[in-house]
């Protein structure tokens, strides 16, 4: 509970910034706290709880029917000043939904963490527990798919 | 895209910084980067002007209605405990973010009644607020459930859909700790398919993996029915 009071708002703005859907990034933070409170010791330090939440956007994105009223529904506004681009792209939902339907989870991750949390390499390596340099090939496998998708030539990783 | 003078801080930085969770080199040097730096600066100042903490801070007072809970086996107490307590809350959430927490919920709704007291109001909600009277649905409405039920009656609940024959459960098993006057259920469902759903709140513990439809549903219980868009037509 005090985990919930806590951390909540952070990470709805969080869901919101991914999902771009109010309601939707409810529902997200709701099943995250569900989950958690369900389990005989439950984590609940935010960047477990940070890491839940960026997963369970994740799936809603890999579900066909979510995407489409996702892709049908969306404020684009809940997205919030992009500070981070992929080669001077803005990954939006489109972008997102289809990279989402493509990357495995652990590159989807990384996906989320640069181009929506705007972190650092480090920062990913540190919250994941993976080397950096793992971190590095995920993004330019990442870039690689982006150009891919956009029909573009891939820019320097 | 907005530009930053250096390294943004991300996003995951800011929200720590805002909750004071950084070390403190960090914290220091993370505001020295938020004096200088306009677009991060702008990042920050969203997260402050959010106001769903001001939100939360109103949940804390309601949290004193909450009792314990009647428990399905002995082992699982206290988990059911703190999960009522987490589920109202988040479900309480739900309900201020949709409404401004000083106005009263609106009235209205499909609504479901039986002589003992129960009543169901399945209520329409969207970012836009709250649809009241909702007769119909269309694909991927969603929908809260406000249960009005005896005091006698308070303990678990379940909520069960009927569809084309089919059933389902479109929102989790939960325990009220106490009945009363519209009780908002934790969580919303989103209804789909062309059929008409019938939409009960089954109180007890019965055993309902036979059950079909809602005529065979065992008492006490309380449904209400919303038909789909396309059959007005």
């Amino acid at each position: 509970m005090q985990a919930y009071l806590r951390y909540a708002p952070a990470l709805l703005r969080k869901a919101e910034r991914i999902l771009q859907s109010r309601a939707d990034a409810q529902d997200v933070v709701q099943g995250v706290f569900v989950e958690l409170l369900q389990t005989d010791s439950p984590r609940e330090d935010f960047p477990y709880l940070y890491r839940a939440v960026t997963n369970r956007c994740l799936n809603m994105l890999r579900d066909r029917a979510t995407r489409a009223r996702l892709l049908a529904e969306h404020d684009a506004l809940l997205r919030g000043p992009e500070r981070t681009s992929c080669e001077e792209r803005s990954i939006d939902l489109q972008l997102l939904s289809k990279l989402a339907a493509r990357l495995d989870a652990a590159h989807a991750e990384v996906l989320i963490c640069h181009y929506f949390d705007d972190m650092t390499q480090e920062e990913i390596a540190d919250l994941t527990g993976v080397s950096r340099k793992t971190i590095g090939l995920r993004l330019a496998r990442i870039r690689a798919l982006v150009s891919e998708l956009v029909g573009q030539p891939r820019g320097e990783a | 895209m907005t530009s930053c003078i250096g390294e943004p801080i991300s996003y995951f930085r800011l929200e720590r910084f805002a909750l004071h969770e950084l070390p403190a080199d960090e914290q220091r040097s993370v505001a020295e980067h938020l004096a200088q730096c306009p677009s991060c600066r702008t990042c920050h100042e969203r997260i402050q002007a959010d106001g769903r903490e001001q939100d939360l801070a109103a949940l804390v007072a309601k949290l004193q209605d909450l009792r314990a809970p009647q428990p399905r086996a002995a082992g699982r107490a206290r988990g059911w405990l703190w999960g009522t307590v987490a589920l109202s809350l988040v479900g309480l959430l739900a309900v201020l973010s949709t409404q401004p927490p000083t106005q009263p919920m609106a009235p209205g709704g499909t609504t479901g009644t039986k002589g003992d007291g129960l009543a169901l109001e399945l209520t329409r909600v969207d970012e836009g607020g709250q649809q009241l009277e909702p007769t119909r649905f269309a694909p991927n409405d969603r929908f809260r459930i406000a249960l009005s039920c005896p005091p006698a009656l308070a303990g678990n609940v379940r909520v069960l859909a009927f569809q084309a024959g089919e059933k389902f459960e479109p929102l989790p098993g939960q325990t009220l700790a106490s009945c009363g006057n519209r009780r908002m259920l934790v969580g919303a469902f989103r209804l789909d398919g062309g059929a008409p759903v019938d939409v009960c709140v089954l109180l007890g513990d019965a055993d309902v993996t036979a059950v079909r439809s809602r005529d065979a549903l065992p008492e006490p219980h309380v449904c209400a029915s919303i038909e789909p868009v396309a059959s007005e037509h």
